[in-house]
């Protein structure tokens, strides 16, 4: 059996194809899990039969269970590349290929080492109730390009990529924030009480600052979403 | 008439949204719209849901006949509504 931590929580598996253990290599741990999971079934590896590269199949496969006893615990998947700058969160979302990818590069591009990667993809956001404040991260599902780092920071801010023409930005009303939220965060298909619980979540995360970046892929356009970091 | 399946009304932000253990849909309410929602629970007419809007909000009755029956039409394309 391999045990994996990922934000904060530990999960066996006895894995049955070895890539899934060499796709998690820097979650592996060697505590004891707080989760014991089934093993991936057949009708769940071929659940991802088109959707992924052959040996990411049982890996998939767990990202649909892992997210789900995370979203019980106040923890929430959402689409987005992330980044860590000066010890804080920003999170870049839009539809794919819209180009938050691209904008992320542009932040490594001109801090370099100042900024780390938490996550292109599927980085996890967690509500802390006590506080009322949101941590955000990284995950080993992380697109394509396998941009991404085991570490976690608050979060300050989400950011709507929007191509434009020239570059401007915005803090969104809840009502506008929220479209992207739903469409862009994991809410199960089925369920009720998780439904009920992403819902309650993005209750609370609707009040974390939302902008829309109406953008072109230029520097100017990092320059105003670098503000959202310092207010 | 009366709604197709059970919903759940979450508030979220300044919105409602409608959930249901049936379907993968949420359905994003305005308050007006969460208000006659939950009076479609329970079977009812287009009559005494204008007539609970009156008494709810302080509008010109008139208004919000229009705007009732246009939502009403709206759940009646989507295939919510049970008549």
């Amino acid at each position: 059996m391999i045990t994996f931590k990922i934000a904060g929580c530990s999960f066996g598996l006895t894995n049955r194809m070895p890539e899934t253990a060499t796709l998690l290599a820097d979650y592996l741990t060697h505590e004891a899990p707080d989760i014991v999971l089934d093993p991936i079934t057949d009708d769940e590896i071929e659940s991802f039969n088109e959707n992924c590269r052959p040996f990411e199949r049982e890996f998939f496969a767990l990202h649909g269970r892992v997210v789900k006893h995370l979203l019980a615990k106040d923890i929430l998947l959402f689409h987005g590349s992330s980044l860590a700058y000066d010890g804080k969160g920003i999170l870049f979302t839009a539809p794919s290929g819209t180009g938050k990818s691209t904008h992320a590069l542009l932040w490594r591009e001109r801090f370099g080492d100042e900024v780390v990667m938490i996550n292109d993809d599927k980085p996890l956001l967690q509500y802390d109730k006590e506080s009322g404040s949101w941590r955000i991260w990284g995950t080993p599902w992380c697109g394509k390009e396998r941009i991404q780092n085991n570490i976690n920071v608050p979060l300050k801010s989400l950011v709507v990529i929007k191509r434009g023409e020239t570059n401007s930005i915005r803090l969104l009303a809840e009502n506008e924030a929220l479209d992207n939220l739903l469409s862009q965060s994991f809410i199960p298909a089925t369920e009720l009480p998780l439904r009920l619980k992403a819902l309650d979540l993005l209750d609370k995360l609707v009040k974390v600052p939302v902008y829309e970046l109406s953008c072109t892929i230029s520097q100017k356009a990092v320059s105003l979403s670098l503000q959202t970091l310092k207010n | 008439m009366r709604l197709n399946r059970k919903y759940y009304i979450q508030p979220v932000g300044d919105s409602k949204i409608a959930v249901c253990q049936e379907s993968q849909n949420l359905i994003k309410l305005t308050d007006t719209g969460a208000f006659i929602f939950s009076l479609l629970d329970k079977e009812t007419t287009e009559e005494a849901i204008l007539n609970a809007l009156c008494e709810e909000y302080d509008a010109p009755r008139e208004t919000m006949e229009i705007d009732m029956r246009e939502f009403i039409s709206k759940l009646r394309k989507e295939g919510l509504l049970v008549e």
